[in-house]
């Protein structure tokens, strides 16, 4: 097979997915391993407007604040278009006094990075933005969460396909996502 | 009981935001397209006639489907026929048209026997009107560098420019006839909002995605693209912009080969060097 840039970038999104899933994999990995610091890991899945259906880590440290890293994809195809996403963000709580409650708010800067090839275009986005996140243990080791704010949204690549139609991502979008995550330990 | 409504209510929200579509894409608003036109460009400036003056102005209209003038504001707002901001004098002296009277710029006609008047719109228009020539005239108005603290703003003196462009094209039944061309989307809607007759362009340096945008966006007539430069202009481009309700102005066409391309390929305006 001949390698050219055409084929590079119809790739790139498998690529991505592959690179994403591979650094979660990763991060995972060794957080099991370190026993050492008082870390939290959780397993997450969610569904959400920018995440699409997504799943991936949560790492809780200094007792309250938490690094998550997750990947997502659109698996239904009803519109012939990949879309696949990878975020990262961090949780901050909002309130002190909430340490021990069962309910939690947090503050979440958070940073996306979005994949869409469709019969007409394909964007690489990276979509960054404020949001807040309400968190609810159901039980010992399983929480449910909910997110919600705003993403700003700027091109690392675009590439035209065809002449039929002209479109582009909206500047400024909200975001909100439902999640539930297991504690592993 | 609570909290499973509420996970609930969540849950489907995210299902049908996650349906949400992330592009925007713009719907179809197919233009017509009625032939090229040719506009003089510089106001039909060549070997004989100076550029952007009464006369060459008068000597392109009749051969051509209109022209196209870059204009200046003077300090009493009226509009003058220059492609560049500032007022020379004979004698070497430079002053910003905006900082400029209208006494001033009338006082200067020749220097060693050469002409080097300014020429106003409105006097180009007057002759429209008086001689029935009803075509078109493309404003192409140019930002400058603030000279003084009174000329920062110069976005609203832009604002100003349009609203005396319009005032004429009023006085002298031409607003239909008016296309402006500007890098500013916020100018060329203002000129827009004092008169809906009139065409606006977005200027574009060979950025056809972007412009492209910027004037969908901003409900534009078109881009005022300069050709044979950046993305060229082709087909496939011509049948996008004129499917979503865009024309094409295009400039900086180098020969006879360039033109007869850009004719093939449908582009709604073309702006000439004329030939003495």
């Amino acid at each position: 097979m001949v390698i050219t840039s055409k084929n590079i970038i119809q790739s790139s999104g498998y690529f991505f997915l592959r690179l994403c899933t591979g650094f979660i994999f990763c991060t995972t990995a060794t957080l099991a391993q370190d026993n050492t610091a008082k870390h939290s890991l959780s397993l997450l899945a969610g569904i959400g407007n920018y995440e699409s259906v997504y799943s991936g880590v949560n790492v809780g440290f200094s007792r309250n604040h938490y690094f998550e890293v997750a990947v997502g994809i659109k698996p239904w195809n009803l519109e012939n278009e990949l879309y696949v996403m990878m975020y990262a963000d961090v949780g901050i709580p909002l309130f002190k006094k909430e340490e021990l409650s069962v309910m939690k708010i947090y503050f979440q800067p958070k940073v996306i990075t979005w994949y869409l090839n469709n019969d007409y275009n394909r964007f690489l986005f990276i979509a960054i933005g404020p949001e807040l996140r309400v968190t609810y243990n159901l039980a010992h080791a399983l929480q449910v969460c909910g997110s919600a704010g705003l993403v700003y949204n700027a091109k690392l690549y675009y590439e035209r396909k065809t002449y039929e139609e002209v479109g582009w991502p909206l500047e400024y979008q909200p975001s909100f996502s439902l999640q539930i995550a297991y504690r592993l330990r | 009981m609570k909290v499973t409504v509420i996970i609930f209510l969540w849950f489907t929200g995210a299902l049908f935001m996650s349906q949400c579509k992330k592009i925007n894409y713009y719907t179809d608003d197919p233009v017509l397209f009625e032939g090229s036109k040719i506009l003089a460009h510089r106001g039909g400036g060549n070997a004989i006639y100076r550029e952007n003056t009464f006369e060459s102005c008068i000597n392109a209209l009749p051969g051509n489907d209109g022209i196209e003038v870059d204009v200046q504001i003077s300090k009493n707002h009226t509009i003058w026929l220059s492609h560049s901001s500032d007022v020379l004098f004979c004698g070497g002296e430079v002053k910003c048209f905006v900082a400029v009277t209208d006494a001033e710029i009338e006082s200067i006609t020749t220097c060693d026997t050469a002409d080097i008047s300014y020429t106003k719109l409105e006097d180009v228009m007057k002759y429209m009107k008086e001689n029935n020539i009803y075509k078109y005239i493309s404003i192409d108005m140019k930002g400058w560098v603030p000279c003084n603290a009174g000329t920062l703003d110069i976005e609203g003196l832009m604002r100003l420019e349009t609203e005396q462009v319009i005032a004429l094209g009023e006085k002298y039944g031409l607003t239909s006839y008016l296309l402006f061309e500007n890098q500013l989307a916020s100018v060329l809607n203002w000129a827009k909002s004092k008169n809906s007759n009139v065409q606006t362009f977005i200027y574009s340096f060979g950025n056809f995605e972007k412009q492209m945008l910027v004037a969908l966006d901003n409900d534009l007539d078109g881009i005022s693209y300069k050709s044979n430069f950046g993305d060229l202009l082709d087909n496939d481009k011509m049948y996008l912009l004129h499917k979503k309700g865009l024309k094409v102005m295009a400039w900086n066409i180098p020969d006879s080969v360039s033109q007869a391309y850009l004719v093939s390929i449908q582009v709604d305006l073309l702006q000439l060097d004329l030939k003495p």
